[in-house]
């Protein structure tokens, strides 16, 4: 075959293409706005129906208002994305009783069903049509895909048990993550905390038991949650963490935690650390924690970690003094004259202090 | 003579073809990478896991650097849209570099600044002095104004060392980011905590675009047609290349107008390089260099949802020296990184990613000129025959608009952007017209920028000279 030829041969398939794509384009945007169209005719003669149905179920006479919501069979999506868009906003009964709904509907079975599909992204709208309805019927099927070889899959099952919240759903989470499986399959700790956050106080158990856990994440995660969700009698518990555990990571998370619970009772722990912790973070979280208890007894420690090598240490302790008031303000400005370490976190801090209490730093910048 | 010159243009013209085809399968690869890893991307987004990341208070807090340089008529614009954004906790460092225009007086202005002190890291070294510190009563603004040392990459070291947060957000002054731009590209580092080092957003062009206090009203095309060459331009370089070298982990560029850094590794490979022309790419393959070298198992991610709009230069001439200096930084980054080129220790990077940018991006106008010049003139000398030469013309045409066509249509499918029929229409012809005229100049701008860079001469970040956003309200309209 001659150049000549390749190259008219090339061309025209270039110019198919070209207009093939155009063309092919074209009606897709078309068939999506003819799509939306009727997507937006159907949600508007659904959206009446259920609001009237949630607005009268309790009476007892909706039947026919939750058969024509059960029986309809839309062209579009549009009955799955109306209920997706009102259940986080529903709580209590409300809520139930459109769950009551999709399970009539069948929807809920269909998604336990799509769990196992072999298609990794039905298994990952199924997973989050079960934690949207927050089901605990769906809490097997969602821990099962905790293990699931997609990344994505494995994402979706968490934030689902996290929306199903029960105390169950958060035991399954930290199960999984502190099993063999959960080696092999692991979780990031971000979503793990959020979706154990969204629980709340009915995995509180489960992450008190966590924080004896052999893998570093599950206690690293226990500790940190436990610290948001304010839980008291973790308190000693989280102490021994802070003082004892061989990962930084670990240590941090606890320290982090004792300051969101500000308990007078950590404060000597805590300055312990002051003197014998050397990771920069973990030093910072302690200023942080001792900054939020507010007990004069620790302020010596602080004003000796302002004078720290590293600034961040340094900053976080200055911060840390702000809170006890004028003694910590003072102390702060007799360290700002300094101008060996430490001088400039305090006259950093005083300035920011200043700014934002409007008043001048008594101190020149 | 006439022998010499014959074999010396067929040899040539052999050489194009093979060049050509080379290239095209290599695009075609990535085109089809990019499509797998977009549809996924797309089947799989998810609004809740974005809800979790806002509502979750372990949240990683975001730094958001802003080197500005004579960025007075957008400024206040850019930090307004960063301080709307959908994101629990930031913070938002401008470093004035030397401005000589009212950047620093409109920010004062509008964000009631106040002189202040804050210490430096003192981890990453700097060129320019700092001359003061300011802060907003909230403190989530910091502006610190220092002395021009007419680099970007120093600017945005200044900015890393009074930067606070764990995460970093380069971004160029006239960026507007869509809200949910930091949830977008911090997800990948929240999905896999250990691994990501740094994550690159979509960029799209804003001119054309009306605007209230940094924030797009309606996403419209640009109304001259160079800007609007440049939609295309970008939608090509986003959609299907960074988004098929992201899912190879390779990828070389994070554009300067909007990436996220963990900052532990941008201080450990000691920030910016201050004297790079194209601190962007410089850093990624700094980080690239560094983690394939100490054998870690990374992820470098590019977020295809466009996440953030910027000002793309309407004038040929300001363009032109765009191009020129993102050329020039090109052969500056890939020399600095020579010793990665074709180094199996260095793994996919030196033995295809780098490569690939030699050969295919480094070297393409020189190849495209030369193609240029010698098609008419082995026509003059009826060493060719004009049907082969127009037949093979065509097919250069034809394939540069079929790649323009799939960005578009990738668009399109996946996110919509511009929704009127008559957008879809401009960018088709657009796709067409940048073939005629426009590529051959961006070749020569191209050829001339790495010319600049063979001979070593000195290109500074300089001013662009700025429109300004198209303010439906208020005062900052140009």
């Amino acid at each position: 075959m001659s150049t000549e030829a390749i190259l008219l041969i090339a061309a025209t398939l270039n110019l198919v293409l070209i207009i093939g794509l155009s063309l092919s384009t074209a009606l897709l945007k078309a068939r999506r706005e003819r799509r939306a169209k009727r997507h937006e005719e159907e949600l508007a003669l659904l959206r009446p129906v259920m609001m009237r149905y949630l607005a009268t179920w309790e009476d007892g006479d909706a039947h026919d208002l939750a058969d024509m919501l059960i029986g309809y069979r839309g062209v579009t999506t549009s009955f799955e994305e109306l209920v997706a868009g009102l259940l986080p906003k529903l709580r209590g009964a409300d809520r139930s009783v459109l769950v009551d709904i999709l399970r009539r509907r069948g929807t809920i079975d269909e998604a336990r069903l799509n769990t196992s599909s072999r298609v990794a992204v039905r298994r990952y709208r199924a997973v989050e049509l079960l934690g949207a309805a927050g089901v605990s019927e769906g809490i097997p099927e969602a821990a099962k895909l905790l293990a699931d070889h997609s990344t994505d899959v494995r994402l979706a099952a968490v934030r689902a048990l996290g929306r199903i919240g029960t105390g169950e759903a958060g035991a399954a989470l930290l199960e999984h993550l502190d099993s063999e499986e959960g080696q092999k399959y692991p979780l990031p700790p971000h979503p793990v905390t959020m979706a154990l956050l969204r629980i709340g106080a009915d995995a509180t158990q489960a992450l008190t038991r966590a924080l004896d856990a052999e893998q570093v994440e599950v206690r690293t995660i226990a500790a940190e949650v436990l610290g948001v969700l304010g839980v008291y009698p973790a308190v000693s518990e989280l102490q021994i963490r802070m003082r004892v555990d061989p990962s930084v990571s670990v240590r941090l998370g606890a320290t982090h935690a004792l300051g969101r619970l500000s308990m007078p009772s950590s404060v000597d722990d805590l300055t312990a650390m002051l003197r014998t912790e050397e990771d920069v973070e973990v030093l910072a979280a302690a200023c942080n924690a001792l900054g939020r208890i507010i007990d004069p007894a620790s302020m010596p420690e602080l004003e000796q970690a302002v004078a720290h090598p590293h600034p961040t240490v340094r900053v976080a302790a200055a911060m840390a003094l702000v809170p006890f008031g004028e003694t910590g303000l003072d102390r702060l400005r007799e360290i700002a004259q300094r101008d060996a370490a430490g001088g400039d976190a305090a006259r950093e801090v005083l300035a920011r202090n200043s700014i934002a209490t409007n008043t001048t730093p008594l101190i020149s910048l | 003579m006439r022998d010499f010159l014959e074999s010396v243009v067929i040899g040539f013209n052999s050489f194009v073809i093979i060049y050509f085809l080379a290239l095209n399968s290599l695009y075609l690869v990535i085109v089809l990478i990019a499509s797998r890893a977009q549809r996924r991307a797309q089947r799989m987004s998810s609004e809740t896991a974005l809800e979790d990341l806002f509502a979750n208070p372990l949240t990683p807090g975001v730094s958001v650097l802003v080197p500005a340089y004579n960025e007075e008529p957008s400024i206040v614009s850019s930090v307004h849209s960063i301080l709307d954004l959908r994101y629990p906790q930031l913070e938002v460092v401008i470093i004035d570099d030397g401005s000589t225009d009212g950047t620093f007086d409109v920010l004062q202005q509008e964000f009631e600044l106040q002189p202040s002190t804050r210490v430096a890291a003192g981890v990453v070294e700097t060129v320019g002095t700092v001359n003061s510190v300011h802060i907003s009563r909230d403190g989530q603004i910091v502006v610190i104004r220092k002395e021009n040392a007419r680099r970007r990459g120093d600017a945005l070291n200044v900015a890393l060392e009074y930067s606070r947060y764990p995460l970093v957000c380069m971004i160029d002054a006239d960026s507007v980011l869509e809200k949910d731009a930091l949830m977008h590209v911090v997800r990948p580092f929240v999905d896999d905590p250990e691994r990501v080092a740094a994550t690159g957003g979509a960029i799209r062009p804003i001119n054309g675009c009306p605007t209230e206090r940094g924030m797009i009203l309606e996403k419209r095309l640009p109304k001259a047609w160079a800007p609007r060459i440049q939609v295309v331009e970008y939608l090509r370089s986003f959609l299907l290349g960074r988004v098929g070298w992201s899912a190879f982990n390779g990828l070389m560029i994070i554009s300067g107008a909007f990436g996220l850094f963990r900052r532990d590794l941008v201080q450990q490979i000691g920030g910016l390089t201050a004297d790079s022309l194209a601190e962007d790419a410089d850093l990624v393959n700094s980080l690239h260099h560094r983690l394939r070298h100490e054998k870690q198992d990374y992820r470098i991610v590019f977020v295809p949802h466009p996440v953030c709009w910027t000002e793309v230069p309407e004038n040929l001439k300001i363009l032109a020296r765009q191009r020129r200096r993102w050329s020039h930084g090109l052969l500056e980054v890939l020399w600095r990184f020579r010793g990665m080129i074709a180094n199996p220790r260095y793994g996919r990077m030196g033995l295809l990613v780098l490569p690939y940018y030699v050969v295919f991006e480094l070297l393409t106008p020189v190849v495209e000129i030369l193609g240029l010049i010698c098609l008419p003139l082995g026509m003059a000398f009826g060493i060719l025959n004009w049907q082969a030469a127009v037949l093979y013309a065509l097919v250069a045409i034809g394939y540069g608009i079929l790649l323009s066509v799939v960005a578009i249509v990738v668009d399109d499918l996946s996110y919509q952007t511009y929704r009127r029929w008559k957008d879809l229409g401009i960018l088709l012809v657009a796709a067409f017209l940048e073939n005629f005229g426009f590529r051959q100049l961006h070749a020569f701008w191209r050829l001339r920028g790495l010319w600049s860079g063979i001979r070593g001469s000195n290109a500074a970040w300089g001013e662009m000279p700025r429109v300004g956003f198209k303010e439906t309200s208020g005062a900052s309209a140009s």
